[in-house]
């Protein structure tokens, strides 16, 4: 299973509950919305993120099914690792 | 010829070989006991933009980070690197070519590396002074940042601190606004401070109206307009580090305004 972690040249804080990454190849802010947020915060941690376990998380914070929660995350990942916020392994 | 030039309170050393280049007259002199924060090495070649593409002047670099501690920066008159590391001057070498805007150019973009690593951001943006302090206006080309300083210097007793770009140093107790004497900013008090009251994003409107914003919309309307480079990581983490501080300790507003000037009374400025 694919693992995601905060890409090492990106740098990011949260604020007000929403997180603000600075990617360094484009020089771009972003600014992730709740779910976006949610993942970067648990790509920063040492085991990183997966679509199953941003997916769990999601049900746990938000109630919402795990089939739909799973496509969801797949989406967000994928975007962030193109967009420099996340490096996939 | 060498010369230390005094930028917000930072000592920058300027090295020019070659051919003569130097900085416009506003700039001052840093005192002899100012530490040098950043050192400028410039070569200047005569024919060095020959035959390269021309392009807009400001900001115009390409920047791209050769390791953690270096990024490479070009553009059609000029090309270097710049060198970070702890507890030393930032350290340029460039070539450019016989032309006043090059220098310039190279002088914001070091200024604004070396500020972030003592506590400051270039930001795009007027601002006015009165008694209390400074009300900084910014927002995208054509919100109306020149024009709002006009009107409430014309009809307030207030006066213009900056009409292009201004420099927020984080001073020991509180935020300041530092008239930055980069090109653009003709007769106006270069190095001059003033406490730092107010930031105020604008855009132009039928009514003037002020809202305040939480600290998330600050950030995001902050960042659009500071003048950053952050293709070294560090860099993104000051950046986001001092914003994030910026936003939280001073009142930040969506400023909609009528182009009158009358938009002196939202900012409660004193008659």
């Amino acid at each position: 299973m694919n693992i995601y972690r905060k890409n090492p040249l990106s740098a990011g804080r949260v604020v007000d509950g929403l997180a603000f990454v600075v990617t360094a190849e484009d020089n771009k802010l972003h600014t992730l919305n709740v779910t976006g947020t949610e993942l970067w915060r648990l790509a920063q941690s040492s085991e990183g993120v997966s679509i199953d376990s941003g997916a769990s998380k999601l049900v746990e914070l938000f109630k919402v099914e795990l089939s739909l929660a799973k496509e969801d995350v797949a989406e967000c990942l994928q975007a962030y690792a193109s967009s420099g916020i996340l490096i996939e392994e | 010829m060498r010369q230390s030039i005094d930028i917000a309170g930072l000592g920058l050393l300027l090295d020019v070989q070659g051919e003569a280049l130097r900085v416009a007259g506003h700039y001052q002199d840093a005192a002899p006991e100012l530490a040098i924060a950043m050192e400028l090495h410039v070569r200047v070649e005569a024919d060095f933009a020959e035959g390269r593409q021309a392009a807009a002047d400001f900001p115009a670099f390409q920047v791209e980070a050769v390791s953690d501690n270096c990024v490479k920066l070009s553009r059609y008159d000029a090309e270097g690197t710049i060198h970070f590391a702890d507890g030393e001057p930032l350290r340029a070498d460039f070539v450019v070519a016989p032309r006043e805007v090059a220098l310039e150019a190279l002088l914001r973009i070091l200024s604004s590396y070396t500020l972030l690593r003592h506590g400051g951001l270039v930001l795009h943006s007027s601002a006015i002074g009165d008694d209390q302090g400074a009300h900084v206006f910014s927002g995208v080309s054509g919100a109306g940042k020149s024009t709002i300083a006009a009107l409430l210097r014309d009809y307030w007793p207030v006066e213009q601190l900056s009409d292009e770009l201004l420099i927020l140093r984080r001073g020991p107790e509180k935020w300041e606004l530092i008239v930055s004497p980069f090109l653009g900013s003709k007769g106006l008090a270069h190095g001059k401070r003033k406490t730092l009251s107010s930031i105020n994003f604008l855009s132009q409107a039928d009514e003037n109206r002020r809202t305040e914003l939480r600290p998330a919309q600050a950030m995001s309307a902050m960042c659009r307009h500071i003048l950053s480079y952050a293709q070294d990581p560090k860099s993104g983490e000051l950046i986001l580090e001092l914003v994030m501080q910026l936003v939280s300790e001073v009142p930040c507003y969506d400023l909609d305004f009528l182009k009158d000037a009358s938009v002196g009374q939202v900012l409660d400025l004193a008659c």
